[in-house]
């Protein structure tokens, strides 16, 4: 596993910074903002490309039949028919991507109105898809990460972030 | 108005004349009224003695999930400018004043490099940057491989450490943020611009005339 030590060519990294930047504990808005429980927010981690990880979040929304929209690396989640009690009540749900590294990524879903069972539902439905090894042969990865995959899952429980944190996590 | 702000400063010490912080920031007389507002909501909130210690500061940040973690507390000592354990009003304006968007460049770059050099070295080192890094991850119960947390690292340090001394010094920074300004987004709050519609109340204990004598 040397050789992945090197630094790669790809772009497809996140920098350190960008990432930590998007830690919400950093974000003083709390301070400003009156306890809403119409935003909600939550992160899920995507062992996936990110042109998987869209493929994941439609599929999450087609089990609900909700109707997406893509903007660029955001999708809008719109409620679809079959939920007749959410059509007259306004509905802000999203789900953005963000490439951490080339088969990494966070998606984002964030609600700011509209009923928060579809959103509960949808964070559910998305994390299930999400932890299942991908059964989509995804296209061919190059070797760094195909060695990558197998080393994290022997070595699972040794991974760095959080395996001391007692909260445990369900995303991959 | 003498009176009024006699009271003000037996109950709040610490509290300083808005007319003074106004001249020394960016806010003007009445956003600092405003900011006052904000300021004695937050400080009274366990321990009403118009301070605000890190348990407040905590539950202002996150309303009802109250936890320790290394951003806030790291947000805290900066803000808490003369290392006393609390904030006061002084310090909570002049450390917002970082964040309003009319605030300039060059005291967000001095405020985020202080920010993420954790532990006041002079410089942002490579474990500094992992720490912050797993912090995030616990936060978003995002799961990376060791691998390539170092990889991320590997790259940012390639990037940014220009002299490869294995340590992010403050000219370093300069240029890697102008390189990639949207790292700097965090040091920003557009609410500041909007405080006196947030804080309204001020109006009715407004004790300056906008006119000053």
């Amino acid at each position: 596993m040397d050789a992945e030590r090197t630094v790669p060519t790809s772009s497809n990294f996140i920098n350190a910074f960008q990432l930590i930047a998007m830690n919400n504990d950093l974000d003083l808005s709390g301070l400003f903002e009156e306890e809403d429980d119409n935003i909600q927010k939550t992160k899920l981690g995507s062992k996936n490309t990110i042109s998987d990880t869209f493929k994941k979040i439609e599929a999450a929304a087609n089990d609900l039949s909700l109707s997406i929209q893509r903007q660029n690396n955001k999708i809008k989640i719109h409620p679809g028919r079959s939920f007749a009690r959410c059509s007259r009540s306004h509905s802000n749900l999203s789900a953005e991507v963000i490439e951490v590294a080339p088969a990494h990524c966070v998606v984002e879903i964030c609600k700011s109105a509209g009923e928060l069972s579809v959103y509960k539902e949808f964070c559910k439905s998305l994390s299930s898809l999400l932890t299942e090894k991908s059964s989509i042969a995804s296209v061919a990865p190059d070797a760094a990460d195909l060695s990558d995959e197998s080393q994290e899952t022997a070595s699972s429980e040794e991974e760095v972030n959080g395996s001391k944190d007692p909260r445990g996590y369900s995303s991959s | 108005m003498g009176c009024f702000s006699s009271t003000q400063r037996i109950q709040f010490p610490g509290y300083e004349n808005p007319v003074a912080l106004a001249s020394e920031t960016a806010f003007s007389v009445s956003e600092v009224e405003a900011l006052f507002e904000l300021y004695k909501s937050i400080s009274g909130s366990v321990i009403d003695d118009g301070l605000i210690n890190k348990e407040e500061f905590q539950l202002a940040l996150f309303k009802n999930q109250k936890k320790e973690n290394l951003f806030a507390n790291r947000i805290f000592d900066l803000f808490d400018v003369k290392k006393k354990g609390f904030i006061d009003f002084g310090d909570f304006v002049r450390s917002l004043n970082v964040f309003h968007p009319n605030a300039p460049l060059e005291e967000k770059i001095d405020y985020s490099f202080k920010l993420y050099d954790l532990d006041g070295t002079g410089f942002i080192e490579r474990h500094e940057v992992k720490q912050m890094l797993i912090a995030l991850l616990c936060e978003s119960q995002m799961k990376l491989a060791d691998e390539t947390v170092e990889i991320i690292l590997d790259k940012t340090f390639m990037e940014a450490d220009a002299d490869q001394d294995g340590k992010i010094d403050r000219s370093e920074w300069q240029n890697f943020v102008s390189k990639y300004p949207s790292l700097l987004k965090i040091m920003t709050l557009p609410y500041l611009r909007d405080i006196t519609t947030t804080f309204p109340s001020f109006v009715f204990n407004s004790e300056v005339d906008e006119i000053a004598t």
